[in-house]
């Protein structure tokens, strides 16, 4: 049996998936664990209070300096797992079953990524946009207004990741982190 | 379509001729003018009023109307009423009927003419003009000369319409530029990424202020300066014609030419005329077809080729630029729309209904007549849960429940009529309301409701705890529970609504009017009494000294106002096994042409303080 878990949506007697956390990422309270498959997070990344991962299905990867925010639901696909890069902000209330998400990609609020889709480096993905199935996302790609695309030649890229980190450490000072709720 | 169900009001200049409200407390008030009298068995007991003739032939009679001048009875006339009763209904299907009905939040009211007033009958004034985004004031000088778009900083993105953000073209990481960002500066949407950089040429700016300025000298397209040319070009114009009419002497022939032929009949560009002042009224290049040059339209398509359908630009992207451009590399930021800030008058009576706070960070009124705060607004609710609003059952009974909430201080009194069978269809439709005459409390503190309660005979109005008439509504006697009002809190009451459609066929995909959607029209009159001001009187010229009942120092009158609404209530679905056709367990009323004797209407009983004349 796991460690109890207050406030977890899941069911509280469900054993916890095996979790391997950096030390310097903040979970915060009430994330929902389900699965049995490994789920991996990187250094230095924010978990919100509600989000759900489950690895029922496989397992889960989070790179470092992420975020992902309440009511997220991640789900890995299919064995080979969910695999997201570094500086990825996902937007509350996302439903993400993609495959692939690339490096310092920026998913806003209730977006929905299709199953085993596959979105590219420095993308972003404007509020309620949805992904289709098996769909690939090159880099660089922006999903605007009614799922329309566009190349980003902005060259932002540096600029949002920096501003990331700034988002990061000020939410670390926002949410306490109840990191050893989650150890065994 | 809107979703089910909904109720909208119809404003009264929907007729022709003004509805009149009449404030007469020495006149009994009769239905005589109620939309049919057969239906609700009232004998045309009073005053006809000179716009009977006039509302027949406008198909109308929705307004109870009191002129004190006009106490000739011409009963006649009133039987030959009778049989156009059909007319006088309201058809929420006649096409003229949709200009006129509006939900109740869209009403405003005007005191003056106590009188509902629709978008169509107001005016509106411009107050102010701003930017939405910068909120700042934009005199109407301004407007007339450099045109309705922002002239500061708001630019938005011409790929997803999106504000735009000014940001450095070179990102300084360090912290020594964070103060003071230096140029050049890009536009930059922070929402699908597009910069000015995109373009082709890149724009780049040098300072992070005043915009507008400098993104003019940037991109200039040949429409807006054929546009310039043509506004000089009439500005000219202008100037010599007004010189040619104060000075010229050969002036008023010339006038007086226009308008008595001399050529004039073609109306065209003046060509034919002759006399100075003539010779160059139209630019003639305007009316010249754009000439198109093969090589131009050769590189667009070559271009298309290249870069493909994704670089092209959408119709909507297109329409919101004016030099109409193909590729995407050729959108130019487009500047905020300004937008205004309106008051409304009063059409007939030019008093403001609306006046909002001119300054523009305000979102205060400073008058704001809106008719929730005025009419008594209808809600309608199923009964049964088990009716689905979008598929009603044909030959069932359905039962509604419609509230009749009193914005007023005042308590009420409603009827509510509605024709037995709803008009402007062939499959028509069977309505009954159950309690058509009831009182509606007044809207008082909530705290008054608790008080209230405590002190149980006084607290209910009169007219409730009354059986309906006996005659007109003599079948319900054998049931009093349902011919009383279902519910009465302290501002609204609720009664049932009976509604039986009939089988109908489905003609949504092969006719334009929809014959399944049932809407149910309901005429409404409101009584109460209401202080009023004397200085108002003037205009009712020679009436006879008013509510002798009242007597005291607050002077009371008589308050009356109907209009008619439309009741969305659903669209019949198809027809269900072992539903059948069979006459409503609650009859309707008495048979057409039955004799009946004239009846104490229920708001004469409930109404002591009205003196009736005979």
């Amino acid at each position: 049996m796991g460690p109890k878990r207050s406030g977890t949506s899941s069911a509280s007697s469900a054993p916890l998936p095996p979790l391997s956390i950096d030390p310097t990422t903040i979970l915060s309270d009430a994330i929902s664990f389900s699965g049995a498959y490994p789920i991996t997070i990187g250094a230095n990344c924010i978990l919100h209070p509600r989000c759900k991962l489950n690895s029922t299905e496989g397992p889960i990867v989070i790179g470092s300096n992420c975020i992902i925010s309440e009511r997220t639901q991640l789900i890995a696909p299919d064995i080979d797992g969910l695999v997201l890069g570094n500086y990825v902000h996902v937007e509350v209330n996302c439903h993400i079953q993609a495959a692939r998400i690339g490096d310092a990609t920026s998913i806003e609020v209730g977006t929905k990524l299709g199953k085993g889709s596959c979105i590219g480096d420095n993308c972003t993905l404007s509020p309620l946009s949805t992904i289709l199935d098996v769909d690939v996302l090159p880099a660089f790609t922006v999903v605007y207004g009614e799922n329309q695309r566009r190349v980003d030649t902005s060259a932002t890229a540096v600029a949002r990741n920096e501003t990331m980190l700034a988002h990061i450490d000020c939410l670390k000072k926002l949410i306490p982190n109840k990191s050893e709720k989650y150890a065994r | 379509m809107s979703s089910f169900p909904y109720i909208h009001i119809s404003c009264p200049c929907h007729d022709d001729r003004p509805q009149t409200l009449t404030i007469d407390s020495a006149r009994p008030i009769s239905p005589s003018k109620s939309p049919s009298k057969r239906d609700f068995n009232f004998l045309p007991t009073a005053p006809i009023t000179p716009t009977k003739g006039r509302s027949l032939l406008a198909g109308f009679t929705p307004s109870v109307s009191f002129d004190a001048g006009n106490l000739n009875l011409d009963l006649d006339d009133d039987e030959e009423l009778t049989d156009e009763d059909d007319d006088n209904n309201f058809d929420p299907r006649d096409p003229r009927s949709a200009f006129s009905l509006f939900p109740i939040e869209n009403l405003l009211y005007c005191e003056d003419c106590h009188q509902i007033r629709c978008p169509r009958c107001v005016q509106d004034e411009i107050v102010c003009w701003y930017c939405p985004s910068c909120l700042f004031e934009v005199p109407s000088s301004t407007v007339k000369s450099d045109g309705n778009r922002c002239t500061r900083n708001c630019y938005l993105c011409p790929v997803c319409t999106a504000l735009l953000a000014i940001v450095p073209v070179h990102h300084s990481s360090g912290h020594s530029g964070s103060d003071h960002p230096t140029g050049p500066f890009n536009l930059f949407c922070s929402h699908c990424h597009w910069t000015t950089s995109d373009l082709t040429p890149p724009i780049q700016l040098e300072k992070p202020t005043s915009i507008s300025a400098q993104l003019s000298k940037l991109t200039h397209s040949p429409q807006e300066s054929e546009f310039i040319r043509l506004k000089q070009h009439y500005a000219q114009q202008l100037g010599n014609a007004q010189e040619d009419f104060t000075n010229s002497p050969a002036a008023l022939t010339r006038l007086m030419g226009l308008y008595t032929g001399l050529g004039s009949g073609s109306g065209g560009h003046g060509g034919s005329r002759k006399g100075r002042g003539v010779k160059k009224l139209e630019m003639k290049e305007v009316d010249r077809p754009r000439e198109v040059s093969e090589d131009q339209e050769l590189d667009i398509i070559e271009r298309m080729a290249l870069e493909g359908l994704d670089a092209t630009t959408t119709a909507k992207q297109r329409l919101t630029q004016p030099h109409d451009p193909r590729f995407l590399s050729d959108l130019t930021p487009t500047a905020v729309l300004l937008r205004t800030k309106r008051s409304k008058r009063c059409r007939a009576c030019r008093h403001i209904l609306v006046k909002p706070e001119s300054k523009v960070q305000t979102t205060r009124f400073r008058i704001r007549l809106v008719a929730l705060n005025y009419i008594p607004s209808l809600t309608i609710k199923r009964l049964d849960s088990s009716i689905t609003w979008n598929n009603l059952t044909p030959h069932k009974t359905h039962r509604f429940l419609l509230t009749v909430t009193n914005p007023l201080f005042d308590p009420i009194s409603v009827s509510l009529l509605t024709p037995r069978r709803t008009p402007g269809t062939a499959f028509a439709s069977r309505v009954t309301i159950l309690c058509p005459e009831f009182d509606v409390g007044a809207n008082t503190d909530v705290w008054d409701d608790a008080l209230m309660s405590t002190k149980p005979a006084a607290a209910i109005p009169s007219g409730v705890a009354t059986p309906p008439v006996a005659g007109s509504f003599n079948s319900f006697s054998k049931d009093p529970k349902m011919s009383t009002v279902y519910e009465q809190k302290r501002n609204y009451t609720s009664v049932v609504i009976e509604v039986v459609p009939p089988e109908i066929p489905d003609t949504r995909e092969t006719r334009i009017r929809d014959e399944r959607l049932l809407e149910i029209p309901i005429y409404v009159r409101v009584e109460f009494e209401a202080e009023v001001d004397r200085d108002d009187e003037e205009g009712g010229g020679g009436k006879p000294s008013h509510s002798g009942a009242s007597g005291g120092a607050v002077q009371r009158e008589r308050v009356e106002y109907s209009y008619w609404c439309v009741v969305g209530v659903g669209r019949v679905g198809d027809v269900v096994e072992g539903v059948v056709a069979s006459e409503p367990n609650t009859p309707v009323r008495t048979p057409v042409g039955t004799p009946v004797k004239a009846p104490r209407t229920p708001a004469a009983m409930r109404t002591p303080l009205r003196q009736v004349r005979s």
